[in-house]
């Protein structure tokens, strides 16, 4: 895999937060009054969430560019404005679970038996349960939040960090230079931090667009059973849940949404791949 | 510099080892084994590989590694047991107490840190600098160990430096803390000969200059020649023999001293017509040891006796032996 090739793939799943974060100034109602300039920056020129039950459920046309959905609200807003919940949401959990997972792999595999069996348990308890089971049960306690919801697919998406790192970090703890630097001295902390962690980190940057993914497909999820974000704010999962009803006679309430979360999906795997494969 | 904790009783060695016994699960690889070193000498620890000399080096800092466990003995450092400090007193010990040089200095040096952060790392831990201070005095130590341009080695990562180079950046890495007793585990064996011999200079250097004491591990009998004053020979785990280094090399009393002795290469002698004279058989399996002498079936003089009895360290002449011959005939 070239390194052009990795950079393209990791640009195409950057588009994403790019899209989430310009989406209040893409996707918003303008006053009438509005400058020509403002209007012809403003692709999309409906409040995601204002309601017109006068044209619910339009078909995709002119106006509304991807159609109505069954209260009237821009389908295209609304998905603009749902990437800041999905992808947002999901690259926070992605984070999260890599910054805790990275440190308490390489704490696992550097701090002796102990630490190592305490965190083999709690890894495998948590990959022993269905996460979707774990973040609903979680979420269903909790005010929901997009904070919130970030917080618990971090808790379930953690272990898999931890153990690629512990694995490289089993190794590089009985290497000559992690002896040298506990002869010379050095902290646990340090140990851990300076000398294992930046050797053994690498497995679990090539699985980050993986875990990116499969936190998104787990957001979606949530905000489906309606556990996550609360209404009314757009997120892809609510769209897709808000869609059933009319699933049949309105098929561009449900393919926008889903369509978008194929794609983060699919472009966070083939990041992931050549990230792999280049090392 | 100060040597602070240099208050122990004016006599008492440095560093006495007592005893010590360190298990791998059911198998013991350092038996028994007591020495002492006093302050400003060169001790060598002299043995094959196996013979559990890099577990005795490791136990002086309780970094013996997992499984390994001490489970007999004292280490006593300045006075104190090392075995009884809290893990942030064995912090201090390490580096600041006990200096390490380890054997392969490319894998012993971390790749991804710079020679110069890894000095000012140790220089604030056991030194108490500065972030500047330590920087000079980083500086300053790349000088004494004589690395050329300290400048730019501070800036170098260890790829980038020479075997040479690196061992010598290790110690000053291991002296940089300010330790009384610096432990160098096959310091040389890595390196080629003329390079070995620069090192062994710089080593008795710095002994004069900071009055050093040295453990030396190694296997290599012309490198305890030239620089030690003792020399302790291990054997399956025990010390065989002991004493100065002059009499140990001009007339071994122990047979596996002989043996060591009459292995070693000697250029100029006619070695190209002699063949070496190897010691028969392997060294003994740790875990599969007999009542008696452990040396007594590779030993070409054993009797009866040898593989019945222990034999324990009697003196003979400067030193002392383990070998139930000595001392009755003479040698």
């Amino acid at each position: 895999m070239t390194r052009g090739r990795v950079q393209r793939r990791l640009l195409v799943l950057a588009l994403f937060p790019a899209l989430a974060l310009l989406a209040p100034l893409l996707a918003r109602a303008l006053p009438a009054d509005a400058p020509q300039a403002i209007r012809a920056l403003t692709p999309v020129p409906f409040d995601p969430d204002a309601t017109d039950l006068a044209t619910r459920l339009r078909p995709p046309d002119g106006t509304h560019l991807l159609g109505t959905d069954d209260l009237g609200r821009d389908v295209l807003s609304r998905l603009l404005h749902g990437a800041r919940v999905s992808v947002l949401v999901g690259l926070a959990a992605a984070a999260l679970a890599f910054a805790a997972g990275t440190l308490l792999g390489a704490a696992a595999g550097t701090l002796g038996p102990g630490v190592d069996r305490a965190v083999l348990v709690v890894t495998g308890v948590v990959q022993a349960f269905p996460a979707l089971v774990l973040v609903a049960a979680g979420a269903a306690m909790a005010p929901p939040s997009r904070w919130t919801a970030a917080l618990l697919i971090a808790l379930t998406a953690w272990p898999e960090a931890a153990r690629l790192v512990r694995a490289e970090a089993l190794r590089l703890s009985a290497s000559p230079y992690v002896e040298a630097a506990r002869a010379a001295g050095a902290s646990p902390a340090r140990v851990v931090l300076r000398h294992v962690l930046p050797g053994a980190i690498a497995p679990a940057i090539a699985s980050l667009p993986y875990v990116v993914g499969g936190a998104v497909l787990l957001e979606a999820s949530l905000s489906f059973l309606g556990l996550g974000v609360p209404p009314p704010t757009a997120s892809w999962g609510r769209a897709l849940a808000d869609a059933r009803e009319s699933l049949t006679s309105a098929w561009w309430c449900v393919l926008p949404p889903a369509a978008a979360l194929f794609l983060l999906v699919l472009s966070a795997r083939k990041a992931g791949e050549a990230l792999s494969e280049s090392r | 510099m100060t040597r602070d904790g240099a208050a122990g009783p004016g006599d008492a060695p440095l560093l006495t080892v007592r005893s010590l016994a360190v298990d791998f699960g059911s198998t013991r690889v350092v038996d028994g084994v007591s020495f002492h070193v006093s302050r400003g000498e060169i001790v060598a620890l002299v043995g094959e590989s196996g013979s559990g000399k890099t577990v005795t080096a490791l136990s002086l800092l309780d970094l013996v590694p997992m499984p390994g466990r001490r489970t007999a003995g004292d280490v006593v450092f300045e006075g104190r047991d090392v075995t009884g400090l809290s893990p942030s007193e064995l912090r201090r010990l390490r580096g600041g107490g006990i200096g390490f040089v380890f054997q392969e200095p490319g894998e012993a040096l971390d790749p991804v840190r710079t020679i110069g952060s890894e000095l000012v790392a140790v220089l604030r831990r056991h030194r108490g600098l500065s972030r500047d201070e330590a920087r000079r005095e980083a500086l300053s130590w790349l000088s004494r160990v004589a690395l050329p341009d300290p400048e730019a080695r501070m800036r170098d990562l260890p790829h980038r430096m020479s075997g040479g180079m690196r061992q010598r950046a290790m110690i000053a890495l291991a002296l940089a803390g300010g330790p009384r007793l610096l432990v160098a585990d096959e310091p040389t064996t890595a390196l080629d000969v003329t390079i070995q011999a620069q090192l062994l200079e710089l080593l008795r250097r710095l002994r004069g200059e900071l009055g050093l004491a040295v453990l030396l591990v190694t296997h290599d009998l012309d490198v305890v020649a030239e620089v030690a004053d003792r020399a302790l020979v291990m054997y399956a785990a025990e010390i065989v023999e002991e004493g100065p280094v002059a009499d140990l090399l001009a007339s071994p009393a122990h047979p596996y001293t002989r043996a060591l002795l009459a292995a070693r290469p000697t250029a100029g002698s006619g070695a190209e017509n002699r063949s070496l004279t190897g010691l028969e058989g392997s060294a003994a399996v740790p875990g599969a040891w007999l009542s008696g002498c452990r040396f007594a079936p590779r030993c070409p003089v054993a009797v009866e006796r040898c593989g019945r009895e222990r034999p324990g360290l009697s003196p003979v002449a400067r030193g002392r032996a383990a070998c139930h011959l000595v001392g009755r005939s003479g040698t």
